[in-house]
């Protein structure tokens, strides 16, 4: 039986991230709520342009709840 | 010179607003009357208990009245440190078990507790056993109230009442366990004296225990 | 049995039951939530399994190989430690030496925002994240919805696997909840939105209508179009923040919102289960006007025998308690199965009371014996 392993997918992801320029990656996050999920969406390069601020909107409200 | 009657009675009705402006009205009069407003504090917090027992408040009106006592006593304090006579009152222990962060439950007990006439040493959450132990010695208390919420916290209280026995302190204290997971078998697990699920017992169950002991 | 007829034959029990037919067996559900990771012969530090999704895969399997549980309220698929941990921690705190977890009431919402969160939801919600999460980099925001994409993937993949290698329906798919429960749990907290209560009465009408307006009744309507037929239940409503109120702050607080979201899954013809904590005795009018066959009722402090009495029109999930099941004997906790089956008869689930967590909340041998009772036992 095969068992759950994002493992590979997510490294990958990160190492998309990484490509960013280190000043963006060392920016701290824009208090502005449109500016800041702008910024956040511009990281998200590993994911389908049309998704990128439904996650960031979708992680923000997870965490709120957690 | 405030009505003490309608002071206790706005305590009773979790009127804030009522309550601050005739306690501020004491102060503003020199204070002399602190201890006679906190008394009558005191009588609403009795009538906020009666009316829990009697379904119409609950638990969030609880919380609500440990948060005016402790803005009453806040405003009468100056009042309170310099009157004389304030007499003594019989200290217990109250605190959230080991591996239990949980204090809304304890805060709102030990609320009902002073305003019922204990000094509460409140000694916080996640309380091991031999910390409860060496503060009853320590301070010569008799009487030890446990809280908690998760079911966990059981086996922390039947820590704490192994732990006293093994002081050889079991026969000379008295204690009582509340919480969500607390029962009459719980009571029994644990070896404690009482269980309560409502502040009002608790109340009831130490006054019953300090008059006996006194 | 095919997988595929245990998944249909499963589905049926659980239908049935809340229809309050009469069926050939008694549905388990199975209230397991972290115990399962200290029951697992992996053995794994509970921070760690928290933490890898294949282990919680393995240890969700092993758990249904054991006990054979008909449906799981808790797949394992809650969790958001790894996430949490890039961003500098939460408010659940793993103790792995006491297995414990332990959550911190704590208060994201300022006393006087209630107006700015009902008219601009996200702004106040982007304030809140960065107050949970000061000064946090993009960088290390970035990596956490990286590796929160696991966490999005797990819960459905874990319910899919679940449905077809053990012909395990998903217990819901849709969940709501009232717009008082966010700030009870987790934008007040409980001492501050108890306080609210008193302090803040219209400003929190005001918000709660309308977020139910333009985001709750919403959601509900998408939830109820969508298709449900292979869950246990169309959808779940948790209560928890009614645990702070008393009559009256129910009837202006609660009620009127949760009846909002009852009302629209009845007239959809879906059902509804109603995961409590704490006591709904005291609420029991509220519900008793419900059809048979519309709500299913997972309760935690209140005596099944005595919320049948009370919402009898209601399908009972529960029945064996956590005090039983770590205490008690394994022939105790049978006694007790026995005799609950017996007396709720038909629109009864056996289950247990408690979000079980803690490793005394069940001892093995207690859980195999109720099992093996409940996959024997016929009318």
């Amino acid at each position: 039986m095969a068992f759950f392993d994002m493992k590979e997918q997510v490294d990958g992801y990160i190492r998309e991230i990484k490509t960013h320029p280190s000043d963006e990656l060392d920016k701290v996050i824009d208090t502005d709520p449109q500016k800041g999920l702008q910024q956040m969406a511009d990281l998200l390069t590993f994911l389908p342009e049309e998704q990128r601020k439904g996650a960031v909107v979708g992680f923000v409200m997870s965490m709120l709840c957690d | 010179m405030i009505d003490f009657e309608a002071l206790a009675q706005a305590m009773g009705d979790l009127d804030e607003d009522a309550v601050t402006e005739m306690l501020e009205k004491v102060m503003e009069e020199g204070g002399a009357d602190a201890p006679k407003a906190m008394e009558a504090c005191q009588k609403g917090m009795d009538l906020v208990g009666d009316q829990f027992q009697e379904g119409e408040y609950f638990v969030g009106d609880l919380i609500y009245a440990g948060e005016l006592m402790t803005t009453a006593v806040n405003i009468l304090k100056d009042g309170l440190i310099s009157s004389e006579g304030s007499g003594t009152k019989t200290k217990m222990i109250l605190c959230t078990v080991k591996n239990d962060l949980h204090d809304i439950g304890k805060n709102i007990v030990r609320s009902m507790l002073e305003a019922g006439g204990f000094e509460v040493v409140d000694l916080g959450i996640d309380i091991p056993a031999d910390q409860i132990v060496a503060t009853a010695k320590e301070k010569d208390i008799r009487i030890i109230a446990l809280s908690g919420v998760l079911t966990l916290a059981i086996d922390s209280m039947k820590d704490t009442v192994e732990a006293f026995r093994e002081a050889g302190l079991r026969d000379k204290v008295k204690i009582i366990i509340g919480g969500a997971p607390v029962s009459e078998e719980a009571k029994e697990l644990t070896g404690a004296d009482e269980w309560a699920h409502d502040p009002q017992k608790t109340v009831r169950v130490c006054n019953e225990w300090a008059q006996a002991m006194a | 049995m095919e997988k595929n007829e245990r998944f249909d034959e499963r589905l049926k029990v659980l239908h049935d039951t809340i229809q309050h037919k009469h069926t050939s067996r008694i549905a388990h559900f199975s209230n397991f939530f972290t115990w399962k990771i200290l029951d697992s012969d992996l053995k794994p530090k509970l921070s760690e399994a928290l933490s890898d999704y294949g282990m919680l895969d393995r240890i969700q399997c092993e758990f249904q190989e054991r006990y054979d549980f008909d449906v799981h309220y808790d797949p394992l698929g809650r969790n958001l430690l790894k996430p949490a941990a890039l961003l500098g921690g939460n408010h659940h705190l793993v103790d792995d030496e006491q297995e414990s977890i332990n959550f911190f009431d704590h208060t994201l919402l300022q006393d006087d925002e209630y107006p700015a969160y009902k008219t601009d939801r996200w702004g106040t919600s982007w304030k809140m994240f960065l107050r949970k999460y000061p000064d946090l980099k993009q960088g290390l925001m970035a990596e956490a919805i990286a590796v929160n994409t696991e966490n999005n993937a797990y819960l459905p993949y874990i319910k899919a696997k679940l449905a077809k290698e053990y012909g395990c329906p998903t217990c819901y798919n849709c969940l709501a909840q009232v717009p008082h429960e966010r700030f009870h749990k987790y934008y007040r907290g409980i001492k501050a939105a108890s306080l609210d209560l008193r302090r803040r009465k219209s400003e929190l009408i005001d918000a709660y209508d309308a977020i139910m307006e333009d985001e709750v009744m919403p959601g509900v309507h998408k939830a109820l179009a969508t298709d449900t037929s292979e869950c246990m239940v169309d959808l779940m409503v948790p209560l928890l923040a009614h645990t702070m109120m008393n009559m009256k702050q129910w009837e202006t607080f609660y009620w009127p919102y949760l009846k909002q979201i009852l009302d629209a899954a009845l007239a959809a013809n879906k059902t509804v289960m109603i995961y409590l904590e704490n006591s709904l005795i005291r609420f029991k009018e509220y519900f008793q006007d419900y059809p048979k066959g519309f709500l299913v009722l997972v309760p935690e402090l209140d005596d099944v025998a005595e919320l049948r009495e009370a919402v009898p029109n209601a399908c009972i999930v529960g029945g064996i308690t956590a005090q039983l099941l770590g205490r008690g004997t394994p022939e105790e906790c049978v006694d007790r199965a026995k005799k609950v089956i017996d007396q709720m008869g038909d629109g009864f689930m056996l289950g247990q009371n408690k979000m079980m967590s803690f490793r005394n909340d069940c001892k093995r041998e207690n859980l195999l014996a109720v099992c093996e009772y409940v996959q024997n036992f016929r009318w």
